[in-house]
């Protein structure tokens, strides 16, 4: 039996089967995929029109707050850091709650498993 | 990364979103309150957490100029004056001594010169070098009273107008530009008088100026009215 077979089965019985993953390959996926959105949501914010409400605007706004929030401590330790740098962090420190919040999962979901 | 399903939900989100938005629906009314509260967090958090009105933003070489440096303005052409020398600044509001200041009077005031990047709200950043006068000079010398908070200033391009909040206003690096790269300020730029601070982003500094005002409550201004953010710090 192989591999598969084997995944198949163990989620037939309700076992929950953890994804083996790189948790540095979890990091800098999601700190391309935070850049990316970051440039999509700039290319947005030319794109579309103002309109009467100003709602579009203030939501890829609001978007840019929250990709910005990891880098609050850096850019309060370095306030005179440029704005680049600043979202590059910001990127990588989305790309580090992530990873811990990944091993945070698996040692719980590991706990779990180890008291059935 | 990501497996099958999720992105299945993700296409499934981003698709019902594409589909509202082509539809035309922005949220509305429904949504403009929470909107405005969480753009007022952000500007909180831009004045209060990290504006220092003793933190200078960094100045470059004048090796480092970029070579051009895009110009907008709302008008359907370039606004220009049709009589230069009729050209006064009005400064008044909460001040002991209303002025009319003509370009000749701002020059003769204390100069300030330095190089520095610029940043638009729509991405790009470019370096250039700006001369003009402190616009804590100008306070002093009309007599600014205590009551003042804000400053709102008016330009003569349909319209145009923004307010700051006067511990950005009073920055040592908030300067009224009649000078720009060593020369005087040219029309594309906002001539005869322009705005300028390193630490807010582009279209906070209002060009082709008329009028500045100091005021007690805070004052709108032509994009902030219309969603984007009312500090715009970098």
């Amino acid at each position: 039996m192989n591999i598969a077979d084997t995944l198949k089965r163990i989620e037939a019985a309700g076992g929950r089967v953890l994804t083996p993953r790189t948790n540095i390959g979890r990091f800098f996926g999601v700190a391309l995929i935070v850049a990316v959105i970051y440039f999509v949501g700039q290319i947005l914010f030319v794109a579309i029109p103002v309109s009467g409400t100003g709602n579009p605007q203030r939501a890829i706004y609001l978007l840019f707050f929250i990709i910005n929030l990891p880098a609050v401590p850096f850019r309060l330790f370095f306030p005179g850091a440029s704005p680049e740098v600043a979202l590059a962090v910001a990127c990588f420190g989305w790309g580090a709650v992530f990873y811990l919040g990944g091993v945070l999962r698996r040692r719980l979901s590991a706990r779990r498993l180890t008291r059935a | 990364m990501i497996d099958r399903r999720a992105l299945l939900r993700l296409a499934a989100g981003a698709g019902t979103a594409s589909l509202v938005a082509a539809c035309g629906w922005d949220g509305g009314n429904a949504v403009r309150p929470l909107l405005l509260d969480i753009s007022r967090f952000n500007d909180w958090m831009g004045e209060k957490v990290f504006f220092s009105k003793n933190r200078l933003a960094r100045e470059y070489p004048i090796a480092e100029r970029t070579a051009g440096l895009p110009s907008y303005f709302i008008s359907p052409t370039m606004p220009m004056l049709e009589n230069p020398g009729a050209w006064r600044l009005q400064v008044g509001g909460l001040v002991r001594e209303p002025q009319s200041l003509s370009l000749d009077q701002l020059q003769a005031m204390p100069r300030t010169s330095y190089t520095v990047k610029h940043h638009c709200v729509e991405g790009w950043s470019a370096i250039a070098t700006w001369h003009g006068v402190p616009l804590s000079a100008v306070a002093e010398r009309c007599g600014m009273l205590p009551q003042a908070r804000y400053v709102r200033f008016d330009s003569f391009d349909s319209g145009y107008s923004n307010g700051w909040d006067l511990a950005s206003a009073m920055h040592p690096q908030t300067i009224l530009a009649y000078g720009m790269n060593d020369n005087p300020l040219p029309p594309t730029h906002g001539a005869p008088l322009r705005l300028y601070s390193p630490t807010k982003l582009g279209y906070k500094m209002t060009k082709y100026l008329v009028s500045l005002t100091f005021a007690a409550e805070r004052p709108g201004g032509y994009w902030e009215d219309q969603g984007y953010p009312w500090f715009g710090g970098v």
